[in-house]
């Protein structure tokens, strides 16, 4: 008899690369260009982003001017004083941004999947050493956010959100999987990091955390829980 | 719309101060002589505007970065001497820019030069103090909050309409340069509203 273990791991950290789908997009101010993917983006500085439930007001530090360029091509522009910076006509399908103060690379944010007359919305957080994804929306052409939210295929993929996903172990080890994340009609697998996370099974009596983490192996049941830190996104409209 | 260099900040400021400097020594010269013939006043240019002090309140419009700000204008000046006045400014713009929100809170105050010319009267002046941003965004799972503090300088002008013999309607354009993490930002501000004016000397 085949027992099927559903593992309920608390994750200190999930890394995902995960197909982020505009659910609910913002508003922007401006209508995209014709021709080309637009990009609007916000720069904040490292105390500016807080996941507990009280506000982290932070006082921005003084430095350099941040320099956004798209690798391999001729694109650069400067960050603004109050951390805006715009780039358009930008190649369609994949692109990175890269990130660097006065001539030192601080990181970058690579983005795929970007389509022709889309606009994209990206706050990101950049700190003297790193640069993360805080937040990142999308529209097409008509202004308006590009899905309903019964066709999004995973709700999520912002860096330091929360998130919860249930589905099959694909493969990988109990600390470093793939899972096949139910729902998930792009057929992408998600990325697991449990290193440092808690194991408990579900409807397995005497079971210990040991017990349970050794059932972590692909064909396995598991539902994970933890914090996105996402490296890379893709921009995806989900299939009508 | 952003100046990479302090070097075109110094042009303007000099501009500025060439621009003053005639006004400025006529406004401390002494009187000229009355004309010779009995009851004709002595010319000397465009009139002083009324020496009381008056307030401005309206909308404004500032381009800050790559994005578009609305939001309110306070400002009063009083005579100094001549057609020099004292100004000081009070505004706030507001927005929202790649998902986030944006607001900048601007306190300004120094020197206007204004002249009247029949029922217009233009004015140039040159105002520094300092500028505050903030950014907020709220998603799911975190909170965005991100307020600095940078120096700001202005240099405009405008012109004062008068609809009657308090009040009058106001259009005002200026650049903000703005100081942050080495560089120089040069946004344009425009403003429209109305200004009363208090009853003079």
């Amino acid at each position: 008899m085949l027992q099927r273990y559903i593992s309920y791991m608390r994750l200190a950290l999930l890394a995902a690369l995960v197909p982020l789908v505009g659910c609910g997009g913002s508003s922007s101010p401006t209508s995209p260009s014709g021709g080309g993917v637009v990009l609007n983006g916000m720069v904040v500085g490292s105390d500016a982003v807080s996941t507990s439930s009280a506000d982290v007001t932070a006082q921005s530090t003084s430095g350099r001017r941040i320099t956004v360029t798209v690798e391999n091509t001729s694109l650069s522009t400067t960050v603004s004083a109050n951390g805006t910076f715009v780039f358009e006509g930008l190649p369609t399908g994949s692109f990175t941004l890269v990130f660097s103060s006065n001539g030192v690379v601080i990181g970058n944010i690579r983005i795929t999947g970007a389509r022709d007359k889309v606009k994209i919305n990206i706050v990101v957080q950049v700190t003297p050493t790193t640069v993360s994804l805080v937040n990142l929306d999308m529209e097409d052409d008509s202004g308006e956010a590009p899905d309903d939210p019964k066709t999004c295929l995973i709700s999520g993929g912002r860096s330091l959100q929360k998130i919860e996903l249930e589905g099959d172990v694909a493969s990988g080890t109990p600390t470093v999987f793939k899972m096949d994340v139910n729902g998930n009609r792009a057929g992408k697998l998600v990325d697991v990091s449990a290193s440092g996370a808690s194991f408990v099974c579900n409807g397995e009596k005497g079971g210990t955390p040991a017990t349970c983490q050794a059932s972590v192996k692909a064909g396995a049941k598991v539902h994970v829980k933890g914090t996105v830190v996402a490296t890379e996104v893709k921009v995806q409209k989900a299939a009508d | 719309m952003r100046v990479g260099t302090a070097i075109q900040v110094q042009r303007a400021w000099v501009a500025v101060l060439f621009l003053l400097a005639p006004s400025l020594a006529s406004a401390t010269a002494p009187p000229l002589a009355a004309a010779k013939r009995p009851g004709k006043p002595a010319s000397s240019g465009p009139a002083a505007p009324a020496s009381g002090p008056d307030i401005f309140g309206g909308y404004s419009y500032t381009h800050a970065g790559d994005a578009s700000l609305n939001g309110w204008e306070l400002s009063g000046s009083f005579s100094f001497r001549g057609r020099l006045r004292l100004a000081a400014d009070l505004s706030g713009h507001y927005g929202s820019f790649a998902g986030a929100n944006l607001g900048q809170l601007s306190l300004l105050a120094g020197p206007r030069m204004a002249w009247r010319f029949s029922k217009v009267s233009p004015f140039a002046q040159i105002l520094v103090g300092a500028v505050r941003g903030s950014t907020s965004l709220d998603i799911p799972g975190a909170t965005v909050r991100e307020s600095h503090t940078h120096l700001g300088t202005t240099l405009g002008g405008g012109i004062d309409y008068r609809l009657s013999r308090r009040w009058a309607a106001r259009a005002q354009a200026e650049l903000l340069f703005l100081r942050a993490d080495g560089a120089w930002d040069t946004d344009p501000r425009l403003a429209l509203g109305a200004v009363y004016r208090f009853a003079g000397k």
